[in-house]
């Protein structure tokens, strides 16, 4: 079950993902956010009506405690309108994340921004989310979604 | 490795013979497996790049003639392509794609929706899609396991308009929704293309006993739509009796109902059965169609389409 989100908390979220990733608020503003557990911000359909009991909605966007981490689902669907904060990685290192594996930061990458979540990229593709860590990026895609590729 | 062919029940074959002109293409087709196909979700790509992708690394595919979004791959495998991974194409039958296809006009301007029974969300995700994230879904299915494939689904697919709820339709709360899909529970005598074991465990008595919550389940969706709404009651199986039957019902316990005609360019579909054995349907029943899987290279299916 999940819970209408505060404003406090969406706002911190839309801060986040705007400072961080570029992403304009206003992108997200015809949907409804909520929270679920562990501090999971969720966004919805804009409208749905009250007396439905809801079970969850949406995508998973970003998990919130001491700090606001972005989900990788939510990077894929909006990764194309971000402009920030974007690794573009080369096919190599595209698996590796794909498979879920974590690896050093390439030489072939430029950073122009501070350590913290990042969005890896591959050609045009919004691939998920990475966290880069002194030269290092740990990988943050959901157990579910990693795959070993044969087309690709 | 070739799975061995399990034959056609006598018993299926006897119930089925005279509701098809060709009854040997189709009891044939029943045991011939069904190609590979996905739905590109428009969520994250168009056709045209995920076509462009394949070609890319050779992966062979045709379109479907009737859905500019669809492909078939025949007997390649697609779980390990990118584009699973990315969510930009969703692997899914060719017949379950064509509810959400019948009622895309109404889709356009609707603001509330109803899945009625949605797990595992193929179909959701589909409307979610042709909406284009916009309105309102509401996923509804009684069975609380099968929510989790929804949930996943929809988050892979990234469908923002959809919201879950886990109630048995027939309790639902009164509202009204502008579009209802009603995909019913059924004997699935249809997906025996996919899921050979159908004919394992075949028998008439299934029939039967979904029949009855499909009756009460099919007035309930029916008195959930607002006045002008439109409705598509489906199911995945040849059975009359969980089909016209239901429609029949409906139509003797509405009088506000009535049927519209199915057309679906480049598909060929077959007008449902005004008669079957004793039973003697209400002749609008002949309006909604079924879909034979010799005819298109498909699972089987039913759909009748339902104006308030």
């Amino acid at each position: 079950m999940i819970d209408p989100c505060p404003a406090d908390i969406r706002q911190a979220v839309l801060d986040y993902l705007e400072q961080r990733f570029g992403l304009d608020p206003t992108l997200l503003s015809g949907y409804s956010f909520w929270l679920g557990t562990k501090g999971r911000v969720i966004i919805g359909p804009g409208e749905i009506p009250e007396s439905l009991s809801i079970d969850t909605a949406g995508i998973l966007i970003a998990r919130v405690a001491n700090n606001v981490k972005p989900s990788s689902n939510l990077l894929q669907l909006f990764g194309r309108r971000m402009s920030r904060g974007i690794i573009q990685l080369q096919r190599e290192e595209a698996h590796r994340f794909m498979q879920g594996l974590d690896f050093p930061l390439p030489d072939y990458v430029d950073v122009d921004f501070d350590d913290g979540y990042v969005l890896l990229q591959y050609l045009q593709y919004p691939l998920g989310c990475g966290l880069l860590k002194e030269g290092k990026i740990k990988n943050m895609l959901p157990r579910a979604k990693r795959l070993k590729l044969e087309y690709f | 490795m070739v799975k061995p062919k399990v034959p056609v029940p006598v018993e299926f074959r006897e119930r089925y013979i005279d509701i098809c002109d060709d009854p040997d293409a189709f009891f044939e087709s029943l045991v011939t497996p069904l190609p590979r196909t996905c739905r590109v979700n428009t969520h994250k790509s168009s056709a045209q790049e995920v076509c462009s992708r394949f070609d890319s690394y050779g992966l062979k595919y045709e379109r479907v003639p009737w859905y500019e979004d669809a492909l078939t791959t025949g007997d390649q495998p697609l779980g390990s392509t990118f584009e699973h991974f990315f969510g930009s194409i969703y692997i899914q039958d060719l017949a379950s794609m064509l509810p959400p296809l019948v009622l895309r006009d109404e889709l356009t301007d609707a603001e509330l929706v109803l899945d009625a029974c949605a797990a595992p969300g193929s179909k959701s995700t589909q409307l979610s899609a042709l909406m284009n994230n916009r309105g309102t879904i509401v996923a509804n299915d009684n069975d609380h396991q099968r929510i989790k494939a929804l949930k996943f689904n929809m988050e892979k697919t990234g469908s923002v308009n959809i919201a879950i709820t886990n109630y048995d339709l027939r309790n639902f709360p009164d509202m009204k929704f502008d579009v209802i899909l009603l995909d019913a529970p059924c004997s699935s005598e249809g997906t025996v293309r996919k899921v050979p074991g159908v004919f394992k465990w075949w028998h008439p008595r299934h029939i039967y006993s979904t029949a009855g919550v499909q009756r009460q389940l099919i007035v309930k969706a029916f008195d959930m739509l607002s006045d002008g709404g439109v409705m598509l009651y489906s199911t995945c199986t040849f059975a009359p009796e969980e089909n016209e039957a239901i429609v029949d019902h409906l139509l003797r316990e509405r009088q506000d109902a009535s049927l519209e005609p199915i057309e679906i360019d480049n598909f060929r579909t077959v007008s449902a059965l005004s008669s079957y054995r004793e039973a003697e349907y209400d002749e609008r029943v002949t309006a909604a169609v079924r879909v034979f899987p010799h005819l298109n290279d498909t699972g089987g299916f039913f759909m009748a389409r339902i104006r308030k």
